[in-house]
């Protein structure tokens, strides 16, 4: 008896960190449904936004160095770079001027987990007028929206 | 006009066969149906590939157009000229566009690039001066743009639209990113892009308006592309107000396909071909198996079984389907049945029922048998034809009960006789290949086929004969019978059935007639024999056709001298053998059985025509002669009766004549018969008195009026006195018992006179008169009554 109580308990464990590390992964390659405390929004909400909200920062989150980076396909006029990697609360306090300034942060889309780890960052850097654009620059080429391209 | 009966393989085959060729023409026929589908599926998935293929290609054209209008917006110089509405500058700027990138290397033919404000107010515009103007081409698509509100606005916008008969595509950009400030307008020329589509397919393109004005066309496209070994499709595109402006066509080399069409068609109508063949084969080898072969065997059964007979009843073991089955085992139950049937009448038609010796027609069929010139030479053998002495007799007398078994009897020991044995028991060696037949009524038959002499035929017979007379005990009687036998044999007396069966019965009549036992046939025979046959098959006609006549012969009273009586005698007068003797036709009569016929006639016309001469006033009798058949002729005292009502004739005056042999054959029989003519009233006489051994206890208890003594008395009674010494005897017997005494053949005067003085009654003879017809007799009796008295009667 006790060696089976022993078995079943190391089984747990096993299954429990398969579990762990297959979650891992997965969280990274893609996105959240849903960031709380911040708001989600759509390409044609980014233009009432825009137009609605004076002051609104738009923060392409995705590596803007060399020509097969996310930025060099083409970006929302208007948007400041600062990819994920360097997002910090200093980097962040140069671009977003108050804490209570609107951002909103996009990446490539869905599959891209930048915009959602830079507004988390954001988050605990104490900023509280956060916007995602989770459908990123795909959703905006896609219905046919401008963007500007170097 | 009838059809030709087929036989059942042929009509398998045909059915089969007709099939066969049903398949393959369906298999001709989808054949062309999926050729004419596959040409179908291939044209339309060509068209929808062109249009897959067209549709990217323009949105490829559409997001390089976009490109270039972002790449144009984006720079600093565009943006302050924009805003400044500074013409000139944007013109500038503009016109360096047409030397970008995208158009120098020919991934855009760029024919126009304008700037408008956020309300479609032209700002700028430049064209490829190389090229024809592109007017208004896109206005419409222009018209949709303003007519969009919201973030709609600020989406790129392309379309086909249409100029001077010439296709451009245009896109609209918007300037300004999320802030809309105006608007990039790039007018293309598309067919230089469409035109990709001839790398991307590897097919000869041609691309024209929808008013057939060709735009492109290239090396390869085929003058008719409807020829025979390709398919052509195409995709029209339509405008940007919804009109169809531009066609895309691609021709496909199917040559190859058509080329495998009719080498698949053949191999499919190859394979049809060889499974029709292989299923008409495997149906005529099962029905072979299960159905023509059993039925072949059955009618070969049936075809066997009409030459030799030996096969019926035997069974036949038939596979093949549970039908044919059923049909051998109904066809086995018929022929057992058949079998059996033919047996029965096989042995009916050759067996005698009566005594189950084999019959005329086995005796027939072997003789043809030993006939048969199949065989080696002639080999000789003997038939002896037997005849029951007095069966005939037997048969009248006793009945056919008694004359049946005694036919069984003497079969019996006809066989017994051929075998060897003896009445007392078995003998020697029995003889397998002799044949006894019955022939029917009493006649037998033997054949010996090894026989070759009359010597031995001879022994048989005599066998055969002693075999017949140790008398028969059958039903009560002890009958005695003896056996005529005729001998012939082959191949002196006849090499025909029917020679040597016809010269048997003669060789046998001679023997009955001759009372020999048995004759071997003599060539001398058939004269008589004939004559016999003749006078045999002509007496029933003669006894009814009025060819027999009574003559009467007077009886004298030998004391008065008177006339006292006459005696009919019988006489034919055939048509062509003349008169016949009694002697002959009387015996003839009693072996026939017509003695019977004869004596009613006889006795009807002898008392017709004494019945006329008692009219004419002579008081005599007639005398009518009785043969020993008659005796046992039950209705003979009815007939004698009748006879005697029909002409109210007194009895007395009818006297019946019986020999003593006849009386003494059954001398019981006899005396019962002659106690009942007599009680009414008939005379009785014995005739030929002295011949028949009788014995005189006899004669005392005969109830007979008359004695008759035998001629042989008479004749030499005149000098003989044995003779005399016998007829005083009879006449002192007759007055001892108040019998008449008549002597026979009285032939002159010496011995009328003798008999006068021996006491003799009455006296007969051609010294008084010979028999003579009855008008004759007349005329002598009414001359007698002129020379003497009338006797008195007795």
């Amino acid at each position: 008896m006790i060696r089976a109580a022993a078995l079943s308990r190391r089984l747990t464990t096993w299954i429990s960190a398969a579990l762990l590390a297959c979650s891992l992964p997965c969280a990274h390659a893609g996105s959240p449904q849903d960031i709380e405390g911040a708001s989600k929004v759509s390409a044609e909400d980014v233009f009432r936004l825009f137009e609605s909200t004076p002051g609104l920062v738009i923060v392409d989150s995705r590596l803007a160095d060399g020509p097969s980076s996310g930025r060099a396909q083409g970006y929302i006029e208007g948007s400041v770079s600062l990819p994920d990697i360097h997002t910090d609360c200093p980097a962040l306090a140069r671009v977003i001027p108050k804490k209570d300034t609107p951002a909103l942060f996009y990446c490539n889309g869905v599959k891209c987990g930048r915009s959602a780890k830079a507004i988390i960052l954001a988050q605990q850097c104490g900023y509280r007028k956060l916007y995602w654009f989770r459908g990123g620059f795909e959703e905006w080429r896609e219905k046919g929206y401008p963007y500007v391209k170097h | 006009m009838r059809t030709p009966a087929l036989s059942l393989r042929s009509i398998f085959g045909l059915i089969v066969g007709f099939m066969g060729v049903l398949a393959l023409a369906q298999a001709w026929v989808s054949g062309e149906v999926h050729r004419s589908h596959a040409y179908a599926n291939q044209r339309q998935a060509m068209e929808r590939l062109i249009h897959l293929k067209a549709e990217d290609l323009l949105a490829d054209l559409a997001h390089r157009a976009g490109d270039l209008a972002a790449s144009l917006q984006s720079g600093t110089a565009f943006q302050q000229a924009f805003q400044a509405r500074d013409t000139m500058a944007l013109a500038r700027i503009m016109d360096d566009q047409f030397h970008d990138y995208y158009v120098t290397t020919g991934m855009l033919k760029l024919k126009e690039l304008a700037v408008y404000g956020p309300e479609f107010a032209p700002v700028a515009r430049r064209r490829d001066t190389r090229a024809p103007d592109t007017g208004d081409a896109c206005v419409p698509l222009l018209q949709r743009a303003r007519a969009r509100s919201g973030p709609d606005r600020m989406k790129l916008l392309s379309g086909l639209c249409e100029h001077a008969r010439q296709p451009y595509f245009a896109v609209i950009h918007p300037i300004g990113g999320l802030r809309l400030k105006g608007y990039v307008v790039v007018v293309t020329d598309p067919v230089h892009n469409l035109a990709e589509m001839e790398r991307m397919l590897g097919m000869p393109v041609a691309i024209r308006t929808v008013a057939g004005a060709t735009l492109y066309r290239s090396q390869g496209w085929s003058a008719d592309p409807a020829s025979a070994g390709t398919i052509a499709a195409q995709h029209v595109l339509d405008g940007i107000d919804g009109r169809p402006l531009v066609s895309v066509a691609a021709v496909e080399n199917v040559q190859a396909l058509m080329g495998y069409l009719p080498r698949v068609r053949f191999m499919v109508m190859a394979a049809g071909a060889a499974v029709t063949l292989a299923a008409v084969g495997l149906v005529l080898w099962v029905l072979r198996r299960t159905t023509l072969q059993p039925l072949r065997v059955l009618t070969d059964r049936l075809q066997q079984i009409g030459t030799n007979r030996a096969l019926l009843g035997q069974p036949l073991h038939v596979g093949g389907s549970s039908e044919i089955r059923a049909l051998a085992r109904s066809f086995n139950d018929m022929n057992d049945e058949l079998g059996e049937l033919y047996g029965t009448l096989e042995t009916m038609a050759f067996t005698d029922p009566l005594t189950g010796l084999p019959n005329r027609n086995r005796l027939q069929e072997r003789l043809y048998a030993q006939l048969r010139p199949s065989r080696e030479g002639s080999s000789p053998f003997a038939v002896l034809l037997m005849d029951i002495d007095r069966f005939k007799f037997v048969n009248e007398t006793l009945g056919h009960s008694v004359g049946d078994l005694l036919l069984k009897a003497v079969a019996t020991r006809l066989q017994g006789a051929l075998r060897g044995e003896t009445p007392a028991g078995p003998g020697v060696a029995g003889r397998e290949a002799d044949l006894i037949v019955r022939l029917g009524g009493d006649e037998f038959a033997v054949l010996l086929p090894t026989v070759a002499d009359s010597a031995a035929a001879t022994g048989v017979a005599r066998r055969l004969g002693q075999a017949m007379e140790t008398p028969f005990a059958v039903g009560g009687h002890q009958l005695r019978v003896g056996a005529s036998i005729g001998i012939v044999l082959h191949p002196q007396h006849g090499t025909s059935v029917n020679d040597l069966m016809r010269r048997a019965d003669v060789a046998m009549y001679k023997a009955k007639q001759t009372r020999a036992g048995h004759v071997v046939y003599d060539a001398g025979f058939d004269a008589n024999s004939l004559r016999r046959l003749t006078l045999e098959r002509d007496l029933r006609e003669a006894i009814g056709g009025g060819q027999l006549v009574l003559h009467y012969q007077p009886k004298i009273d030998l004391r008065s001298g008177r006339v006292c009586g006459t005696e009919a005698l019988v006489r034919w007068r055939h048509p062509e053998l003349g008169t016949v003797p009694p002697d002959e036709f009387i015996p003839l009569a009693e072996q026939t059985g017509q003695i019977r016929a004869l004596t009613a006639w006889v006795l009807d016309r002898a008392v017709q025509d004494c019945t006329g001469f008692r009219k004419r006033g002579h008081d005599i009798g007639v005398a009518v002669n009785l043969s020993a058949v008659n005796l046992h002729d039950g209705d003979l005292c009815e007939e004698v009766k009748q006879v005697l009502a029909r002409w109210q004739f007194d009895p007395a005056a009818l006297v019946l004549e019986l020999t003593e042999s006849a009386v003494m054959a059954d001398p019981e029989r006899t005396i019962e018969v002659l106690e009942q003519l007599r009680a009414h009233g008939v005379g009785l006489s014995i005739d030929d008195f002295g011949t028949g051994h009788s014995s005189l206890a006899y004669v005392k208890r005969l109830p007979v009026t008359e004695i008759k003594v035998d001629r042989s008395f008479v004749r030499d009674v005149a000098s003989d006195t044995g003779d005399a010494a016998i007829i005083r005897a009879v006449v002192e017997l007759a007055r001892h018992r108040a019998l008449d005494v008549v002597a026979e053949g009285v032939e002159d005067a010496q011995t009328y006179a003798r008999l006068q003085s021996l006491g003799c009654g009455m006296a007969q003879g051609y010294f008084i008169a010979c028999p003579m017809p009855a008008e004759s007799c007349v005329d002598w009796l009414d001359a007698s009554d002129r020379r003497m008295p009338s006797c008195s009667t007795a």
